[in-house]
């Protein structure tokens, strides 16, 4: 879910780009320490990675497709802050350069799907798959779960993020001003979707994916 | 793994239609930012921080009126570059989704008209300001400019590097889609559809992760130390 300019206020989008500054400053901190020069070609290449796994469309039930974000892959197979560097960068060419998302809203969709989205599926993949082997069933499991999780975490963020905006931000008598739904509206509406279609397809991909790499070339999961 | 119902084909042609808007999306845009309108020649960090600074403003306004002037004003400024008016306006309210008629249209009934329109109308707006930015201003230059917003070198060129590899992921994508397609004889069942997808991406994964490398050695012989030098300013 990109969020568009004019739906979060501006003191809200400003917000997250506080949030994430220190991240963003963390991030580039240890992806240069395990990189060095090699960190530009790296991140660029994930990044347009990230890009294009969102242009797959991948049939849903009931005859209609919708695409996975990969965040969670990613983080699985890159790390974490790596992660958020790649789909930082995917966010922002698809921010700036195609309409994806809104300008003042980068460091929220950030926030959502860079920072919330990679961290929250890898620590429940990291969770769940202990030390089993790179090969085996549980960490594709693991992978499928995370993935799942994550991305309903991003979703339950966007959500909250739209349902706090008529609290924030009305008018003298009571009407809204971005926004218009409160939390009661704005959160099923975001997890509902997710949680029974959205994040169950980012899961089955996500799975499947990890499998595929076990069988071809099991070194590459971290 | 194959089944006689029509309907999971369709994600190939989805995702091949996906390439072949990109492609075009991108050309376009580079071709009217190579025009010589009136957003084109002014300078790009100063277009930038001014259309920045306006989107900022117009997330503050509250009034119809005011909304409506600046909304024009973005369709001006659209024919003072050259830029196909209607082309523009469709393709400003392309990119408002639905999403943003179904937050707006239940608010006509329970609150209030006034709100859902300016709601709408700001939106809009943002929109429009923010199109003619980026179409109106090369990508070299579009990332270039947000050094003058204080975002880091390292990241630029990483941005820099992204944009131009995209283009050749797209393409790979493009081309999978269609080898499959050309292939096809019946329909995929879905599973065997997720199962050739997870392949793909993958695959895709594998050989960005190669490239890389390669890149990076390519770049390494030809004198890369990790820091980008600067010729003829």
């Amino acid at each position: 879910m990109h969020i568009p300019d004019g739906y979060l206020s501006p003191q809200t989008g400003g917000f997250f780009y506080l949030v994430m500054a220190p991240l963003w400053i963390a991030a580039s901190k240890i992806v240069k320490r395990n990189l060095k020069a090699r960190q530009v070609p790296y991140l660029a290449f994930g990044a347009s990675f990230v890009f294009v796994v969102m242009m797959f469309n991948i049939p849903i039930p009931g005859g209609s497709t919708g695409h996975a974000v990969g965040g969670t892959l990613v983080a699985i197979l890159l790390g974490p802050w790596a992660a958020m560097i790649m789909i930082t960068v995917a966010l922002v060419v698809q921010a700036l350069l195609f309409g994806d998302g809104g300008i003042t809203a980068i460091g929220a969709n950030c926030f959502n799907m860079a920072f919330i989205l990679p961290f929250a599926g890898y620590y429940i993949y990291k969770f769940i798959s202990m030390n089993s082997a790179k090969d085996s069933f549980r960490r594709a499991l693991a992978a499928g779960i995370g993935a799942y999780f994550g991305l309903n975490t991003a979703a339950l963020s966007t959500g909250i993020q739209f349902g706090i905006q008529p609290l924030l931000h009305h008018t003298s008598d009571g009407k809204a001003l971005y926004c218009p739904y409160g939390l009661n509206i704005a959160l099923p509406a975001m997890l509902l979707e997710h949680m029974l279609l959205f994040g169950w397809l980012e899961a089955i991909i996500t799975f499947l994916v990890i499998r595929y790499l076990q069988k071809d070339d099991p070194g590459l999961i971290l | 793994m194959l089944s006689q119902d029509g309907w999971h084909k369709k994600f190939l042609e989805k995702s091949i239609t996906n390439a072949l808007n990109f492609f075009k999306e991108a050309v376009f845009s580079e071709e009217i930012a190579r025009k010589k309108g009136f957003l084109q020649l002014r300078d790009p960090r100063l277009k930038m921080i001014i259309f920045l600074a306006l989107i900022l403003t117009i997330c503050f306004v509250r009034n119809i009126s005011h909304l409506i002037i600046l909304y024009i004003t973005g369709i001006i400024l659209a024919a003072a570059s050259g830029i196909n008016i209607l082309f523009f306006i469709k393709r400003v309210w392309f990119f408002i989704p639905l999403f943003t008629l179904f937050i707006a249209i239940p608010a006509v009934f329970t609150q209030n008209i006034q709100a859902a329109i300016i709601f709408v109308l700001r939106v809009a707006t943002c929109v429009s300001f923010a199109v003619l930015m980026t179409i109106s201003t090369r990508h070299g230059e579009l990332f270039k400019s947000l050094k003058s917003l204080g975002v880091p070198n390292i990241f630029i060129q990483i941005l820099d590097m992204t944009y131009r590899y995209i283009f050749f992921f797209v393409k790979v994508f493009e081309e999978t889609h269609l080898g499959l397609k050309s292939r096809l004889i019946k329909n995929f069942e879905k599973k065997a559809a997720w199962r050739w997808i997870s392949s793909r991406i993958g695959h895709l994964f594998k050989r960005s992760m190669k490239m890389s490398e390669e890149v990076y050695m390519a770049m390494v012989a030809r004198g890369y130390t990790g820091e980008f030098k600067k010729h003829g300013g």
